[in-house]
């Protein structure tokens, strides 16, 4: 579980760690809602260029990338195979018994392991690069205009960045409490859906005591360190657009409309 | 003099059991390293929620620097009174060691200027600047601890109350928050004062003054030179003497008075044969 | 049982990014003993434990437990009796608790391992009993109950499943005074019953109270593996470079001896201390300052 590197963050010093964490996310969403878009080899080689500088722009290793994609492979390759085998069209370019494999269908599936690919690298930069506090914040920020509906914008981001910090925690304590049922004989791996349902209560029963009695306790101590509530609290970690952040915003322009342009063209 | 805390009278009841305390009185001077010590369920950890206004008591009052508590106070008086709980886990609230120092200066609305140079300050007391941007899953028990004093530093209260701070900490970790406290103490003399809750007697032996609970009894309330002379009795709450008092009991000296071990040695070695 | 550890290596993870923990272990657990773990936090004391009942399988090397292998392949299914062999007490195990009842809670290891209602139950009385749990409570929900009685429940769960062999991870740990006597005091009755014990702690106290047998866990690696009497002879020094303290007895008794007193065996008491003590000191010169009447 520890090698997952999608939705970590990877302490760095690279031109991406300094932008505001909102450029980031507007930066990242832009991209995925354009890929979908995305139609012809030009378009898809423009995304990649893109991606490309975003990530030498981390200074982190390639390696690091390689290893966030290595657990999804499987899934690449299951959608390959869909693809390749349910599209239809012409020509054929391979055929035994049902199964045929036509070049239209070659092609969609090259672009389908591309998009999943460029998608799931810039997500993953999104998450090296920026700390999940400051995701929560940037979150905040960003929904600000929802608190004109009453959602409580603040509170969100609180509770979000608390689940964020507990989520190693609760890592740890579900290893520990899963060793200690196996230690008394607890196994999943067989028996009948129903029997196995209820193997994992002994696993579930004490994951949520304890998880309840680190909410009291942890409301104890932001309570006695002056919590109150969520609106109105001074920032530590204050936003603000720098230059860099205009310099991304400018590459962003810059992307947008060549991707229009090699997608109409 | 104003006293630290005050509570008079109190009696609080479990939820669903028993009283616990029925007229408690206690008061702890401004100024004093005070310890509490009694048993596992004998109302330490009780009392300090209490005087924080954790939980609710059917009577009596507490007051901390003569204010009383009360719903219109308790905002004024958790401002004055920080507290260090045991586990260290369930008190970090930042994503990293600098933010969760900040916590209590953002709920304070201090500006966001004036932040770095607090965190600064208070992770430097507790030596534990260098650790300013780990998370922390990557800290060991005894530095999330000295993590939460510095939370606790940042927001300058005149009161400390650690809650078993040190249980749940490997022998290392224990000995590097103890250490934490000593500074603390020596640093801040009579502007600081120091409520530690503990079943470690060597712990309780650094006080100027000892509490002992029992079932929610004020047992005893003397200084440790004196206290730790009860060997017997103290055994009967549960507790028990620190090593030099437990080696001067069994050597059958009448007035034992050598608190440090360092002490003991030496005046053995006078004796020598 | 004897329990073998034979050339275990183990790391986290595989590959480029695997992190080794353990590195070339040999040891033999004896049968029948109390053997103490220490070291430094990290050391790899837990990780080396969870070899015992396969929680954790060598990367390389294999554990032998009396008949049962535990290496690398070994697969899952022939795990059970190896599990039922060797019972674990993790740190804190009261958080293991999950039952609607203490009684159902401790049944749960048996009833695993194949022991029919009735057997189960009669082992989680058996337990129960031997734990010093208050039997008017065993039909009570254990989350209504103690932090000190829910530690009780939980080493009752593995006491029931009756194994030759108990793993105990700091089992002290967050006991007061009074419960830390009691839980001392029911692991010297566990080794009465003849059970091997195998205990990882901080506290140096414990360990010459209770111990027979002391490894000594430095990076991954065994450092020492001796009785806890030659363990304990090691100077002051020894200790400091393990981050490990001395027992208070024994390391007054050795500031002691610098002084020019002698002793014949180290102190596993306070009593024991003064007892090798009194004889040295100057009577006479202790009876102008203080000495007891009844002395």
């Amino acid at each position: 579980m520890n090698n997952l590197v999608i939705g970590q963050f990877v302490p760095g010093s690279g031109l991406l760690y300094r932008l505001d964490p909102r450029t980031k996310i507007l930066m990242t969403v832009v991209y995925v809602f354009l890929l979908v878009f995305a139609n012809n080899w030009a378009t898809y080689l423009w995304a990649a260029g893109f991606l490309l500088v975003a990530l030498l722009l981390t200074k982190q290793g390639l390696g690091l990338y390689w290893r966030g994609l290595k657990p999804i492979l499987w899934l690449i390759l299951f959608t390959v195979i869909l693809q390749l085998l349910f599209s239809g069209g012409t020509p054929v370019l391979f055929q035994a018994g049902p199964v045929k494999v036509t070049q239209p269908g070659l092609q969609n599936a090259l672009f389908v392991v591309v998009r999943f690919v460029l998608i799931v690298l810039m997500s993953t930069i999104l998450t090296i690069t920026t700390a999940p506090t400051a995701i929560a914040s940037a979150i905040e920020s960003l929904l600000k205009p929802l608190k004109a509906f009453r959602v409580p914008v603040a509170e969100l981001a609180l509770m979000l960045s608390i689940a964020l910090r507990f989520v190693p925690l609760l890592m740890a304590e579900t290893d520990k409490i899963m060793k200690a049922q196996k230690s008394r004989g607890m196994s999943f791996s067989n028996g009948s859906l129903v029997k196995r349902a209820k193997a994992v209560v002994p696993l579930l029963v004490p994951l949520f005591v304890g998880a309840l009695q680190r909410a009291l306790d942890l409301a104890n101590a932001m309570e006695v360190r002056g919590f109150e509530t969520a609106e109105g609290r001074t920032r530590y970690r204050e936003l603000s657009y720098e230059r860099e952040d205009t310099v991304a915003f400018f590459a962003t322009l810059i992307f947008i409309f060549g991707f229009i342009w090699l997608s109409i063209r | 003099m104003t006293d630290a805390i005050t509570i008079k009278n109190l009696t609080y009841s479990y939820p669903d059991q028993g009283e616990l305390f029925k007229g408690f009185d206690l008061t702890v001077q401004k100024g004093e390293w005070l310890s509490i010590v009694g048993h596992n369920g004998s109302g330490k950890s009780t009392l300090a929620k209490l005087i924080l206004g954790l939980l609710d008591f059917d009577k009596g009052h507490i007051s901390v620097f003569g204010k009383k508590l009360s719903e219109e106070t308790l905002a004024a008086i958790r401002a004055e009174v920080g507290m260090v709980f045991q586990n260290p886990d369930n008190q970090f609230v930042g994503a990293t060691v600098a933010d969760d120092v900040a916590f209590g200066l953002e709920n304070r609305q201090v500006p966001s200027l004036e932040m770095p140079a607090k965190i600064e300050a208070a992770l430097r007391q507790v030596e534990m600047l260098d650790y300013a941007e780990r998370e922390p899953h990557t800290l060991s028990g005894g530095q999330k601890q000295r993590v939460a004093m510095a939370s606790v530093l940042a927001l300058q209260p005149r009161v400390i109350i650690l809650d078993e701070a040190t249980a749940m900490l490997d022998p290392e970790g224990k000995q590097a928050v103890l250490k934490t406290i000593k500074e603390l103490k020596a640093a801040y003399q009579e502007k600081l004062t120091m409520i530690v809750i503990t079943h470690d007697m060597e712990e309780a032996a650094l006080a100027d003054r000892v509490v002992v609970l029992d079932d929610g009894q004020l047992v005893y309330d003397e200084a440790p030179e004196t206290l730790f002379l009860k060997g017997h009795a103290l055994q009967e709450l549960g507790l028990t003497q620190p090593f030099a008092m437990a080696l001067q009991s069994a050597l059958g000296l009448q007035n034992p008075s050598y608190q440090s071990k360092q002490e003991l040695a030496t005046w053995l070695s006078t004796l020598k044969a | 049982m004897v329990i073998d550890i034979e050339g275990v290596d183990f790391a986290y993870g595989a590959g480029k990014q695997s992190v080794p923990v353990l590195k070339d272990i040999n040891l033999t657990i004896k049968e029948g003993q109390i053997t103490a773990i220490i070291g430094q936090t990290g050391s790899g004391k837990s990780t080396l434990v969870q070899q015992l009942n396969a929680l954790l399988k060598p990367s390389k090397g294999q554990v032998v437990i009396g008949a049962h292998k535990i290496s690398k392949n070994t697969k899952e299914k022939y795990l059970a009796p190896i599990r039922s062999a060797v019972g674990m007490v993790f740190q804190f195990p009261e958080s293991q608790l999950f039952a609607a009842t203490v009684l159902e809670d401790v049944m749960y290891g048996p009833k695993n391992f194949g022991a029919s209602e009735e057997e189960a139950k009669k082992a989680a009385v058996q337990a129960l009993k031997q734990v010093g749990f208050d039997d008017r409570l065993i039909d009570q929900s254990p989350f209504n109950l103690s932090g000190g009685q829910m530690r009780r429940v939980a080493l009752a769960g593995v006491l029931a499943m009756n194994p030759d062999t108990m793993v105990f991870d700091e089992p002290a740990a967050g006991l007061d005074p009074q419960g830390q006597a009691e839980l001392l005091a029911l692991l010297k009755d566990l080794r009465e019953a003849g059970k091997t014990i195998v205990l990882i702690s901080h506290q140096m106290e414990q360990v010459l109270a209770l111990a027979d047998q002391v490894i000594v866990m430095k990076a991954g690696q065994v450092e020492a593996n001796e009785t806890t009497a030659e363990l304990f002879a090691r100077p002051k020094d020894w200790f400091a470079d393990q981050h490990l303290d001395l027992p208070e007895t024994i390391a007054f008794q050795k500031e002691l001896a610098k002084a020019g007193f002698t002793f014949d065996h180290l102190a596993k008491t306070i009593e024991d201390l003064a007892d090798q003590l009194k004889g040295q000191l100057d009577l006479a010169k202790l009876s102008k300052e203080e000495v007891s009447a009844h002395e």
